[in-house]
């Protein structure tokens, strides 16, 4: 039985918890890899360039995401400016929104009002305009997680001896490392999602592999591609893992808990305004290419529209949130589990973080389908879990794990080394301590990975089409399965409600941890 | 001790006791669970209509467009050592051509199939063919003065860069480039596609986005499905409709395609629900819905606008050996094809 | 227990030595005080002496009890009767100084409503009563010394040890707490053995020293042993 004070040494059990939760949740894709992994991994030349094509897009979206968010969410961490929390909010919006709809919305809007120009739109500049948007979320969310933990005295050294931008240079450096981590992982997610080079015409990986499972039905080789393209992945950003893991670790994970004192300083929040009103521009202008046809309809049209675009979102409400809450739930304690078994060790954050780039790189269909084939094999009396929404949740939490993951390990290091020894000289139980001190000190962490996780898994499609028990869609999958031919302005009540929905759920969240931070 | 920050620990287990029993709790009762291809828009309402009329629950499991998932096939066959479905509708027939190959469905020969004409079912009775779309020629009223009557217009001159098709690795568009292989030769097939291309042809994600790049007058001319034109037609665009090659190879009908899963759960209510689907009521109002479907059965009535399957000079079609053909096309040249054209739609 | 003891301890520390070969007797009631230079490896011998850490060499006893020996603790820290205040002190920053305090004596065998009355008295003890509802984050640096070490003595150990838990406070506050530390360290009848750099605050609190440099023990005895003999540069300048 481990005490407090295990959690704070070496041992065995650290590498094999970090194994167990790594077979867990590789084995619904490992059962599709299996048939795949006879072969030549990388296949004709034209795979090969659309792996090329699908790497450089990552790194497009990583390095784009990381220059924009980076100094806006330093910057937000520091300043008061005006609507912060609406800008705020609507910077995240694009995590729950699948890449898509904004593709589509952005070639709405260049078709219906000439811009930008359609040839501008296509192939690489599409797919990079239309996946930055949630890259550039997640980048500025860390960032402003990361700026915000500078103590104040702090900040008012740096103001003391440099003014505002030495305190911006500060913050810059404080934030860079998680913020790059997360510049990574947002472009990594790229890699798994075809619809964007399916809208703008761009040869990807995904692309190719969503043709294997769907044009050619050769499960074979859409495992031996997915297999691929995750080694290909992880190749590629173990260096960058490997050369920072133990910067990153340090840096990325400092125990800090969040400042939220902020201030009104004219320029500098002046210019942070106007970066987040462009910022939020770019976002809102797919989403106004998608609501298009609501300006063209007559009234009755929008009121019939709306009608049954509630009427879709209440049917599939009670299921979205379940799927979300029990991917969030999941998600949140496998990654707790990941956090306590890595603790302070540079070399177990640095797996954790290879086993998350390498989650994160494989395409959702593969685990999902693995799942499906584990539950037909199982028997009937298995259903009720295998095969019930339960099953959803738990296909959705493993595939957004790694965010979690990243959450709770920057969590974890915020605990000190102190309060576990100090437990274990009392003689205090770990459940006691856990129930007591650990939990409520990661309860900030914990929320906000069951809520992000949540948020990502709202907008998932392909797992929730593969896997929800007969009856019971989620709201996103009910949009793109009407979207084909329901008429325009249906779908695009449904965009809005949709997006109003996430936009209140992200706003009932962000109030919920600002009340937590202030406890 | 002291509150820790987090809800009160009453409200995390009924939180918890709520959430528990929304994930694991599953519906009672008569059902038939029936996975579908075809539009969700136009699939509801005729389960609807099943439920009123019979009682019994129909769990419709939709798929979205083609290009956006891996779609429902893949699910049919991971869960093909115990199915979940016990019917499959699809849109087109070369998806349940895939199914039986593979052993997943089984043979049914329903009552209601006496009037469809055999030639859109398949022989040994694992899939029945019902309500026909046809792959026709769209083109925006004021972008064309002449409007093409042939798919081998669209390598005319006056269509250069104006052109478009959705990737013929997906869906009814597949199904209508292997037609073409079929009924033009080899050789000919493939100098429409490499024409289409060195016309300034464009190559687009779906049938959807055909018809809405023609309909705001993107593209002047395009290839889609009679259920997208016929959307885009009640929504009061400027698009209009030609069936094509009434003197030629004759246009491509796509017959829905209903199969029985073997090992299906529920098989009666599932062949039940078969009967009800290929019955001339069903195709009566496939026809009036938006989708615009013409019945198979004779003698169906169908509104102004909808021709029947009878009237069309339709194109000779081997299913089965479709299913064969277009295997060997989307491992081979379509897909050589497809990888060119996204390049050049650059 | 009348005594802890280091026989041959040596240990590893992130590839180097931290500890060699160190022998030292602890008797209770002579409170010690261990001195050196950073790095010297004092915290290391608080915390094998508390069972935080396992020798890589050597063995820890309390009397003819083997409390650890060569990789091995062998008596759990909540075993041996010892509390420790750390460098940054470690309270527990989402309970309040009551309760930091009350859940200090979770192997107490007192009732809950006991070892309530218990945190309170401690709590009364260091000056603390009318702050008992604040957390950690509300109080002053003094003030949370001062929680930390009645939550150290509420479950009346044997042996306090202290790991520099002065170092970032002013001298007077300083000061101040080291005579509070003597008095309630005496009352509570707990050997004090004090890791510090300030050879003030060791001789107020202390009747012997150890000292420690690059790991070695250089010298150990009472203040006027060292004062006469001195064989480091911290008995030097104590016999100037």
């Amino acid at each position: 039985m481990l005490s407090c004070l295990d959690l704070e040494q070496p041992g065995r059990w650290r590498v094999l918890l970090i194994g167990s939760v790594a077979l867990l949740v590789s084995t619904p894709t490992l059962l599709l890899f299996r048939r795949g992994m006879q072969g030549d991994l990388l296949g004709e030349l034209a795979w090969g360039n659309a792996l090329e094509s699908s790497l450089g897009l990552a790194a497009g979206v990583a390095g784009a995401s990381f220059l924009l968010g980076w100094p806006l969410g330093s910057a937000a961490a520091l300043y008061r400016f005006p609507a912060r929390g609406l800008l705020l909010i609507m910077t995240s919006l694009p995590l729950l929104m699948p890449s898509l709809l904004l593709a589509l919305g952005w070639s709405a809007l260049s078709l219906a009002t000439g811009l930008p120009p359609r040839g501008w739109l296509d192939g690489y500049v599409g797919c990079l305009v239309s996946f930055v948007a949630s890259g550039l979320a997640l980048v500025t969310l860390t960032a402003l997680a990361a700026a915000s933990a500078i103590p104040e005295n702090q900040r008012e050294a740096a103001r003391l001896f440099g003014g505002e931008r030495a305190l911006l240079r500060n913050a810059l450096r404080s934030s860079l490392a998680p913020t790059a981590l997360a510049a990574l992982l947002a472009g990594i997610l790229t890699l798994s999602d075809p619809a964007p080079g399916q809208i703008f015409s761009q040869r990807t990986a995904a692309g190719a592999i969503l043709e294997s499972f769907a044009a050619r039905n050769d499960l074979v080789l859409a495992s031996r591609q997915s297999a691929a393209l995750a080694l290909a992945a992880l190749s590629l950003s173990l260096p960058l893992l490997l050369a920072s893991a133990r910067g990153l670790a340090l840096l990325t994970f400092a125990r800090s808990p969040l400042n939220t004192s902020l201030r009104s300083v004219a320029p500098a929040s002046a210019t942070t305004t106007i970066g987040f009103l462009c910022v939020t521009t770019l976002l809102m202008l797919p989403a106004a290419g998608l609501t298009l046809p609501l300006w063209h309809a007559p009234s009755t049209s929008l009121a019939g529209a709306f009608e049954a675009a509630f009427a879709r979102a209440s049917d599939t409400a009670l299921d979205s949130l379940g799927y979300a809450l029990a991917a969030g739930a999941l998600s949140a304690g496998l990654a707790l589990a990941l956090a306590a078994a890595a603790g302070r060790s540079a070399r177990l954050q640095g797996a954790v973080l290879a086993l998350s780039v390498f989650l994160l790189a494989i395409p959702a269909a593969a685990p999902a389908l693995g799942l499906a084939s584990l539950a037909a094999a199982a028997p009937p009396w298995a259903d009720p879990v295998l095969r019930g929404a339960l099953m959803v949740g738990v296909a959705l939490g493993l595939r957004f794990l790694p965010v979690a993951a990243l959450l709770m390990l920057r969590a974890w290091s915020s605990t000190a080394p102190g309060w576990f020894e100090v437990a274990a000289l009392h003689g205090i139980s770990l459940r006691a301590f856990a129930g007591s001190i650990l939990l409520p000190a990661l309860a900030p962490g914990l929320l906000l990975s069951v809520a992000l996780v949540g948020l990502l898994a709202a907008s998932d499609v392909v797992t929730v089409l593969l896997l929800h028990p007969p009856g019971r869609p989620s709201l996103a999958l009910s949009i793109f399965t009407v979207m084909a031919n329901a008429p325009e302005a249906t779908v695009a009540a449904l965009c809005v409600v949709y997006g109003a929905a996430a936009g209140a759920l992200v706003a009932a969240i962000a109030g919920r941890a600002r009340a937590l931070n202030r406890t | 001790m002291s509150p820790a920050p987090g809800p009160p620990r009453l409200r995390v287990v009924c939180a918890a006791a709520w959430l528990s029993a929304l994930l694991v709790c599953t519906k009672s009762g008569e059902r038939v669970v029936v996975y579908t291809s075809v539009d969700d828009i136009f699939a509801r309402p005729i389960a609807e209509r099943y439920e009123k009329a019979t009682g019994v629950s129909v769990l419709l499991v939709p798929d979205t467009e083609e290009t956006k998932s891996t779609g429902l096939l893949n699910r049919l066959i991971a869960e093909q050592a115990r199915p979940q479905a016990d019917v499959f509708w699809s849109g087109d027939p070369m998806r349940v051509a895939v199914l039986a190959r593979k052993g997943i469905t089984q043979t049914y020969r329903s009552p209601e199939a006496k009037g469809l004409p055999s030639a859109y079912s398949d022989p040994d009775a694992h899939w029945t063919g019902f309500s026909a779309r046809a792959r026709v020629l769209v083109y925006h009223r004021e972008r064309v003065a002449t409007p093409p009557t042939s798919v081998l217009d669209l390598l005319d001159p006056r269509f250069r860069g104006q052109a478009c098709l959705a990737n013929p690795l997906f869906g009814t568009t597949s199904m209508h480039a292997a037609a073409l292989f079929v009924a033009l030769g080899d050789e000919r097939a493939r100098a429409f596609f490499e024409g289409f291309l060195q016309n300034g042809g464009r190559m687009l994600s779906s049938n959807g986005e055909v018809r809405r790049r023609v309909a705001a007058g993107d593209c002047a001319v395009g290839i889609t499905d009679t259920d997208d034109a016929n959307v885009a037609r009640l929504e009061g665009r400027p698009l209009e409709v030609v069936y094509p090659d009434r003197d030629g190879i004759g246009t491509l009908l796509i017959p829905n395609a209903v199969a029985l899963i073997a090992g299906a759960p529920h098989p009666e209510q599932g062949k039940r629900f078969i009967d009800f689907l290929l019955s001339p009521e069903v195709e009566a109002e496939l026809a009036r819905s938006e989708a615009a479907q013409m019945p198979l059965h004779p003698g169906v009535a169908v509104p102004n606008g909808v021709p029947t399957a009878q009237s069309l000079s339709s194109m000779r079609v081997d299913y089965p050996a479709l299913a064969a053909k277009l295997d060997e096309l989307s491992t081979g040249y379509l897909a050589n094809w497809a990888e060119r054209a996204a390049q050049a739609g650059k | 227990m009348t005594q802890l003891a280091l026989r041959r301890v040596s240990h590893v520390l992130g590839g180097g030595a931290a500890l060699q070969s160190i022998d030292l007797e602890i008797a209770s009631g002579e409170p010690i005080a261990v001195l050196g230079p950073s790095g010297a490896g004092k915290s290391t011998l608080l915390r094998l002496l508390a069972g935080l850490d396992a020798p890589s060499q050597g063995e820890v006893w309390a009397d003819n009890r083997l409390l650890s020996r060569t990789g091995r603790v062998l008596v759990p820290p909540h075993e041996r009767r010892i509390s420790m205040v750390f460098q940054d002190l470690a309270l527990w920053p989402n309970l309040s100084a009551l309760d930091n305090v009350r859940l200090g004596l979770a192997r107490s065998p007192l009732s809950k409503q006991d070892r309530r009355t218990r945190a309170l008295a401690m709590l009364a003890l260091c000056r603390l009563e009318p702050l008992a509802a604040r957390l950690p984050a509300a109080l002053s640096g003094g003030e949370q010394q001062r929680v930390a070490l009645a939550r150290a003595l509420a479950p009346e150990p044997d042996w306090l040890l202290l790991d520099e838990p002065f170092s970032s406070l002013d001298p007077m506050l300083r000061d101040q707490l080291v005579a509070e530390v003597r008095v309630l360290a005496a009352e509570q009848h707990a050997t004090v053995v004090f890791v510090t750099h300030e050879l003030a605050d060791a001789v107020a609190l202390t009747q012997r020293a150890a000292v420690l440099d690059h790991g070695r023990l250089i010298e150990a005895g009472t203040w006027e042993t060292l004062r006469a003999a001195p064989k480091s540069a911290f008995s030097r300048r104590l016999a100037r």
